[in-house]
């Protein structure tokens, strides 16, 4: 029920999403014929957590998703959802919503025609269906498109009622497919800052898949990051960035990409400069170690405390002005190493001396993965 | 026939409108010549068979055989007597045959209709041994001109007992359908994005709701094509109806209006009454429902 309290005038919405359902994946596999898409995952979503499944396309995590919603079967392994094993039941009876990659509006039922579908399955009475139609509507401030049909709407629009019609049924759980992938750069932000902010206000158990790790690391409480149909790390975001277990998850974040730089023989660039000499402190069995391209500094330029290695001279090879800092490609004996500095300058060919911050070295061993 | 006409014409002024959105940059006077006499040629042809019936039906019979063939008859000689000899003729059940193509006209093609959107919605949709077999090998039993099948198709009739039954030629009727039925609907039925019957499913709906309330209102188009094609193949089937039906008070419109040479003296004018009379309705729905017949057809890619 929305009552106005006369007092402020403002609206209070019974749209409320249900209390958190915890979700526990328990070793799922999926074989679509001979290409294993998922293999043995085991993850579990904490009740009202929003939960994002990234990594490249290919990694598994649409099906793994898809499978959590039940439009994919479950080769091996079990779903749960709180306190019930949902792994054989039909997606209809799942009480799940969905928020698709194309939206998936109906385009032969207007907007509000699409905002009352999902609530044709609940034992709601003709007026508290309108209610909430008018409620959600406000809430994603659609209410002067509601008579609409989709295919007058814009990207945004289209986007904010296949919200509507997720979240008007107050399921136990929202799964959102790449929902900002269409939208444009702007809007995305925008968008996405809203989706947070409306799942945090509903507390509803969400999985959201992404291939952006910028929109998975800012949006997310946890990310999990797949590849190859595994998972490689789950942590919150400040864990999977600064603390990655291994050197795919440290290249696949951040951009440009982290820097890996090869220890032979006891150095770096091909044994040229050994570790101690500038002053790098890593365990015995490190093959290669990592540097962020925002950890290395122009010598000099580098914060006043903080420990920092020994200057390393490189060539500049390419510079490009982002605005408020600049990024580079450096070059030393063939090596190439990616910068990012507000205090870069000169021109391609002149020699830039850098240091790196010697705490966010991340060191791995020869099979890549963390020490 | 009128299928072809009909989508012959819509294609011609597909055209037309190209052209016209084109014709201030560049096609030249002989160009556009050109087209309108071709347009003119092809439209006099279709056309003009339907102009012709309709004036012989309204002409007494000695004007068709006047000294000098005539394409325009005066308003003098107009004249209803064809129409009130067709109705008015006890002999000959006309309202009969008409209200029997109806009935199996109507019978057929939503039997054939229902058949084809859940045979059409597997093909499209459901995983299952053997689909591809099904899926093309339908498509076979199309390649088959109608006569080969006479035969074995009576024998069939026979053996079920349906000789001389609106039955019978209702299962035959229907059995035509299929081919195409699935086919078209197929189509259609692929281009509906998974996503929204996705969507449909997580929305809290079985398999068969989703089909009934999204897919199929998303696929009106090609229903209506469906729908029309199989009405019009039953409606126009003269083959097996002479084959099936023996009795007169089942007989339908092509049988009965071929019936009409034996109960006529002068037979032209009566016959093309009929034919007027069969096609109008035809006509009537074609206009209405045009638009999701044109989009239904060139979905399914056929010709």
């Amino acid at each position: 029920m929305a009552r106005t309290d006369d007092s402020t005038g403002e609206v209070s919405t019974s749209i409320e999403g249900a209390a958190g359902e915890r979700i526990r994946l328990d070793s799922v596999t999926k074989h679509f014929d001979d290409l294993i898409a998922v293999d043995e995952i085991s993850l579990e979503v904490e009740p009202g957590e929003l939960l994002v499944l990234l990594g490249p396309s290919g990694c598994g995590k649409t099906t793994t998703l898809r499978m959590i919603a039940g439009l994919e079967t479950v080769t091996d392994g079990s779903i749960r959802i709180g306190s019930e094993d949902v792994t054989q039941t039909l997606p209809q009876n799942r009480d799940i919503s969905m928020v698709f990659q194309s939206y998936a509006l109906y385009p032969h039922k207007t907007v509000r025609g699409n905002l009352a579908f999902p609530l044709g399955k609940t034992d709601l009475t003709t007026e508290e269906k309108e209610q909430k139609i008018e409620e959600v509507a406000e809430m994603l401030e659609i209410t002067d498109l509601l008579e609409k049909d989709p295919d007058q709407l814009s990207g945004g629009q289209r986007q904010r009622v296949a919200v509507g019609r997720t979240i008007i049924r107050e399921p136990r759980v929202f799964l959102l497919d790449e929902p900002l992938s269409n939208l444009d750069a702007e809007l995305r932000v925008q968008t996405r800052a809203q989706l947070h902010s409306l799942q945090r206000r509903l507390g509803t158990t969400t999985v959201y898949v992404t291939h952006d790790q910028e929109e998975a690391l800012s949006i997310a409480d946890r990310v999990v990051i797949m590849n190859d149909g595994r998972i490689e790390q789950v942590g919150t975001p400040e864990e999977v960035y600064t603390e990655p277990d291994n050197e795919f998850v440290a290249e696949f974040l951040g951009e440009p990409s982290i820097n890996f730089l090869d220890v032979g023989e006891g150095g770096l660039f091909g044994g040229e400069v050994s570790l101690g000499e500038i002053g790098i402190d890593v365990p015995r069995e490190t093959a290669r170690i990592g540097v962020r391209p925002e950890d290395a500094f122009v010598a000099g330029k580098q914060p006043s405390d903080g420990r920092f290695t020994d200057p390393v001279t490189f060539e500049l090879d390419v510079i490009e002005p982002l605005g408020h800092t600049y990024e580079a490609t450096l070059e030393r004996n063939g090596r190439r190493f990616a910068l990012q500095s507000p205090d870069l300058e000169g021109e391609p060919g002149d020699p830039v001396e850098i240091q790196f911050d010697a705490e966010t070295i991340l060191a791995f061993d020869g099979d890549g993965r963390r020490l | 026939m009128i299928l072809k006409l009909i989508t012959s014409a819509t294609e011609a002024l597909g055209g037309l409108s190209r052209r016209f959105r084109r014709q201030s940059i560049e096609a030249p006077l002989w160009e556009r010549a050109l087209f309108y006499l071709t347009l003119g040629v092809v439209g006099f042809v279709s056309v003009f068979p339907f102009y012709y019936m309709g004036v012989t039906s309204l002409v007494p019979e000695s004007w068709l055989y006047s000294r000098v063939p005539q394409a325009i008859p005066a308003l003098a000689d107009l004249t209803l007597e064809n129409y009130e000899a067709l109705f008015g003729a006890e002999s000959v059940p006309f309202v009969q045959y008409f209200l029997n193509s109806l009935f199996i006209g109507t019978v057929s093609a939503a039997l054939g209709l229902a058949f084809s959107i859940f045979g059409a919605y597997s093909f499209a949709r459901l995983e299952y041994p053997g689909r591809w077999v099904f899926s093309r090998g339908v498509l076979v039993n199309y390649m088959f001109a109608g006569i080969l099948l006479v035969i074995p198709i009576f024998q069939i009739i026979v053996w079920a007992k349906l000789v001389n039954t609106r039955l019978g030629i209702i299962v035959t009727h229907f059995i035509f359908v299929i081919p195409l039925g699935l086919y078209l609907l197929g189509n259609y039925f692929r281009s509906v994005p998974r996503e929204i019957e996705e969507a449909g499913l997580m929305d809290g709906y079985s398999r068969l709701e989703v089909i009934v309330r999204i897919t199929l209102p998303m696929s009106k188009p090609a229903i209506v094509a469906t729908y029309m094609y199989a009405f019009l193949l039953s409606w126009n089937e003269y083959l097996y109806a002479s084959v099936i039906l023996r009795d007169q008070s089942l007989y339908t419109l092509p049988i009965g209006i071929e019936q009409l040479q034996y109960a006529f003296q002068n037979v032209w004018g009566d016959v093309m009454a009929a034919s007027v009379v069969t096609t109008i309705p035809v006509l009537l729905i074609f206009l209405y429902l045009q638009k999701y017949l044109v989009e239904g057809l060139s979905f399914g890619n056929m010709d």
